[in-house]
């Protein structure tokens, strides 16, 4: 029997002693790393001896992070970058070149979307985006012979869509020489694990739930090994490099992260649940509730629906924004994952310079509310949402 | 048709000085057991104990990196190039 998530996040990928006998990885802070003799320089690039060489190429401590991050992906391999930007731009400069084609939804990352359509075609990469959800569309998108990658997230930030994972493995296979990248992000190993489903590779922002406590950033590309070798050497040329303190960091965080995430599922709902039945919200987002477009979806492929709920309140961007104002507890920042809640306005927060109705265009509604629940009490938030209701109305 | 595999300077001592040799195949994996028996030594210069490539090499199909492909399941068919390449995988720092 394989081991469960909460095993897998506590032990996976850790030998039982460490250096110097301890029980937790030690912190090896090295920019560079010491031969015997030129004899071992020449078994090292010869393939007899395998050891770090230098900071860029690899670190012990990034590495048990890598190797923990694995076993809850269920991969071959995963590599850390300095941040999931690192792990997605590297992704894309590795598995695309000139000439060559990506699909991927329309509500990809914002700075994801940015460096495909700004700066891949500057290298002759070409990509479509696609609606979410529209498998026949998708379908279309895929150019013979051209199209490399499908890239989506699953699920999407902020209306929480679920990518059919089955359906979309299935089009890659009609395709051949087509690959899929899933951001799973939003889900985290615990809640969905895509390279169970077939898909070839999987991205964490583990700034997010993996490292779950707000302290760092990081990224994670997981698959299988020979793919993973092969970012890995890009890696070591583009040096979007994890320092070996955040990799401690996220080593310890994620070592929690059944504990978190499965709290974190379960106040979600409750509060996705609650607000839905609130007089002054006028739409729910959240992949749990059976009102969402992808309810049926996310039920087959994830064990649970994560930390994230989107909420339309009733009223303009200033109503929304007067109830933010109003919570006490969930604090106004971007990212989502960590232990404390937070709370933003995308209309604001990442849509500033749009006006209402480019807002709208695509698709964010000025009185859209984020809320990325943390592992506070769960009567503890909804009665601060209350209460911010309440003190939002009266003005 | 057979396809033709470069092979670079420092492996040309397994392969009778030759700089390209041609074999017949449908994948890369059946492609190097073809290239081996040709030129045995290649072998243990190529793949490890476990029968995958070695970490500082890599192969080529028409330029693309076959760790970005299928692997040792890419396909090869005529008309297509494959190339050796002794990576360095670190160096230079």
């Amino acid at each position: 029997m394989s081991p469960g998530p909460g095993t897998r996040a506590t032990r996976g990928g850790e030998a039982r002693k460490k250096g110097f006998d301890a029980v937790t990885q030690p912190i090896v802070c090295t920019a560079t790393y010491a031969f015997d003799d030129t004899a071992e320089i020449r078994d090292h690039f010869e393939g007899r001896v395998a050891r770090e060489e230098y900071g860029r190429y690899g670190n012990p401590t990034v590495r048990a992070a890598e190797r923990k991050i694995a076993e809850l992906d269920g991969a071959e391999d995963c590599i850390l970058f300095a941040s999931g930007m690192a792990a997605a731009t590297t992704a894309l400069l590795a598995l695309l070149k000139s000439g060559q084609h990506v699909v991927m939804t329309s509500d990809c990352y914002r700075r994801t979307r940015q460096f495909v359509s700004k700066t891949l075609p500057r290298y002759g990469i070409e990509h479509t985006f696609v609606e979410p959800g529209d498998d026949g569309a998708l379908e279309t998108a895929i150019r013979p012979g051209k199209t490399r990658l499908i890239l989506a997230e699953s699920p999407t930030n902020p209306y929480l869509r679920v990518a059919d994972l089955p359906r979309l493995v299935a089009l890659r296979d009609r395709h051949p020489g087509v690959k899929i990248l899933i951001d799973s992000t939003f889900a985290t190993p615990v809640n969905e694990r895509p390279l169970e489903i077939g898909v070839d590779l999987v991205l964490h922002s583990a700034t997010k739930y993996l490292g779950g406590h707000n302290d760092l950033l990081a990224g994670s590309l997981s698959g299988r090994a020979d793919l993973i070798s092969g970012l890995r050497d890009l890696r070591g040329v583009l040096g979007g490099v994890l320092d070996p303190h955040a990799a401690y960091l996220l080593l310890r965080g994620v070592k929690t992260l059944d504990l978190r995430v499965r709290r974190q599922n379960e106040t979600a709902l409750r509060v996705a649940t609650w607000l839905e039945s609130h007089e002054r919200v006028e739409r729910v987002f959240y992949p749990g509730l059976a009102s969402h477009p992808d309810h049926e979806i996310a039920r087959r492929q994830m064990s649970g629906f994560g930390g994230v709920v989107s909420f339309l309140v009733k009223g303009d961007l200033d109503a929304a924004s007067r109830f933010i104002d109003a919570t006490r507890l969930p604090i106004i920042a971007p990212s989502l994952g960590g232990v404390e809640s937070l709370i933003e306005q995308p209309a604001l927060m990442s849509f500033y310079e749009l006006t209402t109705e480019e807002r709208r265009a695509i698709g964010i509604f000025d009185n859209l509310v984020r809320l990325a629940v943390g592992i506070e009490d769960a009567d503890d938030l909804i009665a601060d949402l209350e209460h911010a209701f309440s003190t939002a109305a009266r003005g | 048709m057979p396809v033709p595999v470069r092979i670079p300077t420092p492996l040309r001592r397994f392969t009778g000085d030759r700089a390209e040799v041609s074999v017949k195949a449908a994948d890369l994996s059946s492609l190097l057991e073809r290239l081996f028996e040709e030129c045995p030594g290649l072998r243990g210069q190529l793949l490890g104990e476990d029968r995958k490539l070695r970490s500082f090499v890599n192969i080529y199909v028409n330029d693309e990196d076959v760790r970005f492909l299928d692997g040792l399941k890419t396909a090869v068919k005529d008309g297509d190039s494959v190339e050796i390449v002794p990576a360095i995988a670190g160096g230079g720092e």
